[in-house]
């Protein structure tokens, strides 16, 4: 398959597009073509593999309660790998939390908690 | 007890067994041994963050598709239909540059080692530590073109004011209120080894590496090597930005600045199963000391109770990594481990377990390698 800069380029325009927030550059529209500033993007091959990564990492979220608050709290901004690989105690996936939450995350208090839990318990240190 | 090892190779990995992988392998987990083909190890999709398989950086210059990825944002959603870099603040003559006008002010290569500060992460075993867990690939080489930095303060003009650059770049998160990833280095450091590039190993340097343009600062971690640059604010003061006071710590709050001396096993790679005899090893190493930098490569295979010198090879480059290459003699079969450490020329040595600090930066423990030898 022949690589397509322009087809990576409208990829993480729409990554960054389908969060709330989203502020083109230079008064571009988000979605607008490419310019002739925009660099060559990854391979067809890489971009492939990135996609699968994405879908893979979010499918292999546990079920419970706070699998959809992780949805549609934690991956405006990033993948669920970066959250899979990490092992954290209680006190670690609080202060991120928080951390998160004063940076933008729609939770809600009420939901704090079913997320520290489900976090704990599926990511947890004794994942190490 | 099941250790980090046998939870992955018995395919326990559901917490997140898949979601590092390779171009063409994506059902491989982050631990397992390395195929020989290589290929990118994505550790997160969003936004990429990919390690450089060690089978790759066996040569000098890492090739731009096997170069390592990370931004904490991805790149700029968007493009201008011009890029420009503004150099402002404390100058007397604020000035903008196109791509076009930077290179009419010449072009000089410099070849460049850069490791993620973050680089080793992962081989720390911290409880509560955030990021990406990187294991040793987050480090790469590129012959980068493009001009110093110096030039351009220069023709600004730095007024008496100016102690630090803040170095902006197009890059921002899909929040608002996320901090903006705003890093800013001394602006000594930035008239003595800044560098501005805009190819990347002959290439127009690619959207994942920072293109088209971006800063390099050789010696530091790779966060102060801003991508995708649009503006250096000249100021008074350090930027007191998230990413300067609060990130990129260490234990005692000191900032994570320039390289540590640490050296990286090439071959053999992990978990190979190796003749008993004589088994040739390469690797590279490096410093943050710029020419000259590291003094000597030693291999052990008793576990660091005798050491072997290694043979320096290949160039020497101020601010590259220096390549070295050995041979070890297996004299029985059944497991081996092969620890590799280099010495910097100030006598700093790369100790076996570097102390954790809680943001795992600036691992530069051994690099321990564990195969197999068999009787041929």
């Amino acid at each position: 398959m022949r690589f397509r800069p322009e087809a990576i380029f409208v990829c993480w325009i729409g990554l960054a597009a389908s969060a709330s927030g989203c502020r083109p550059a230079s008064g571009q529209a988000a979605g607008n073509a490419p310019t002739q500033a925009a660099p060559p993007g990854p391979s067809a091959a890489l971009s492939e593999v990135i996609a699968q990564s994405e879908k893979t990492s979010r499918e292999a979220l546990p079920p419970g309660s706070g699998r959809a608050l992780v949805e549609s709290n934690c991956l405006i901004c990033h993948g669920a790998a970066l959250i899979q690989q990490q092992h954290k105690d209680s006190t670690g996936w609080t202060k991120t939390v928080k951390l998160m939450r004063g940076w933008g995350s729609p939770l809600t208090d009420a939901d704090e908690s079913v997320l520290v839990d489900y976090l704990i318990k599926s990511y947890g240190p004794e994942g190490r | 007890m099941m250790t980090r090892r046998s939870l992955l190779a018995a395919g326990v990995a559901g917490l997140g067994g898949l979601i590092a992988c390779r171009v063409g392998r994506s059902d491989i987990p982050a631990s397992l041994p390395e195929p020989p083909e290589g290929g990118l190890v994505i550790r997160n999709a969003r936004p990429l963050d990919a390690e450089s398989p060690l089978s790759q950086l066996r040569s000098f210059l890492t090739p731009n598709e096997d170069f390592f990825v990370r931004s904490h944002f991805g790149p700029p959603a968007s493009f201008p239909a011009e890029w420009t870099l503004t150099v402002d603040g404390s100058v007397a003559r604020p000035v903008t540059f196109t791509l076009a006008d930077l290179r009419k002010l010449g072009s000089t290569t410099q070849v460049v080692t850069t490791e993620c500060a973050g680089n080793g992460r992962g081989r720390f075993r911290l409880p509560r530590t955030a990021g990406v867990q990187w294991q040793y690939g987050a480090i790469s080489t590129a012959e980068w073109t493009g001009v110093p930095l110096r030039g351009l303060l220069e023709r600004a003009g730095m007024t008496a004011e100016a102690q630090h650059l803040w170095m902006e770049g197009l890059d921002q998160a899909p929040l608002p209120a996320v901090p903006k990833f705003l890093r800013s280095i001394p602006a000594d450091l930035g008239l003595s080894h800044g560098f501005l590039a805009w190819e990347m190993n002959g290439s127009p340097i690619p959207l994942l590496h920072g293109g088209p343009l971006r800063l390099l600062t050789p010696g530091w971690f790779g966060m102060a090597s801003t991508k995708w640059l649009t503006h250096v604010h000249v100021r008074p003061a350090a930027s007191d930005n998230f990413f300067m006071a609060t990130a990129y710590r260490l234990a005692d709050g000191s900032p994570v600045e320039r390289l540590r001396v640490k050296s990286l096993i090439t071959a053999p790679l992990a978990d190979e199963r190796l003749s008993v005899g004589t088994v040739q090893v390469q690797g590279q190493a490096w410093s943050g000391l710029g020419a000259g930098g590291i003094r000597s490569v030693e291999l052990s295979l008793d576990d660091g109770q005798t050491w072997q010198p290694a043979r320096l090879t290949g160039k020497e480059l101020p601010y590259a990594w220096r390549s070295f290459e050995s041979e070890v003699r297996i004299t029985s079969p059944g497991p081996q481990r092969l620890l590799a450490r280099a010495t910097d020329r100030s006598g700093a040595v790369q100790p076996r377990n570097a102390e954790a600090n809680p943001g795992g930066f600036a691992n530069n423990s051994m690099h321990e390698l564990r195969f197999d030898a068999v009787q041929a």
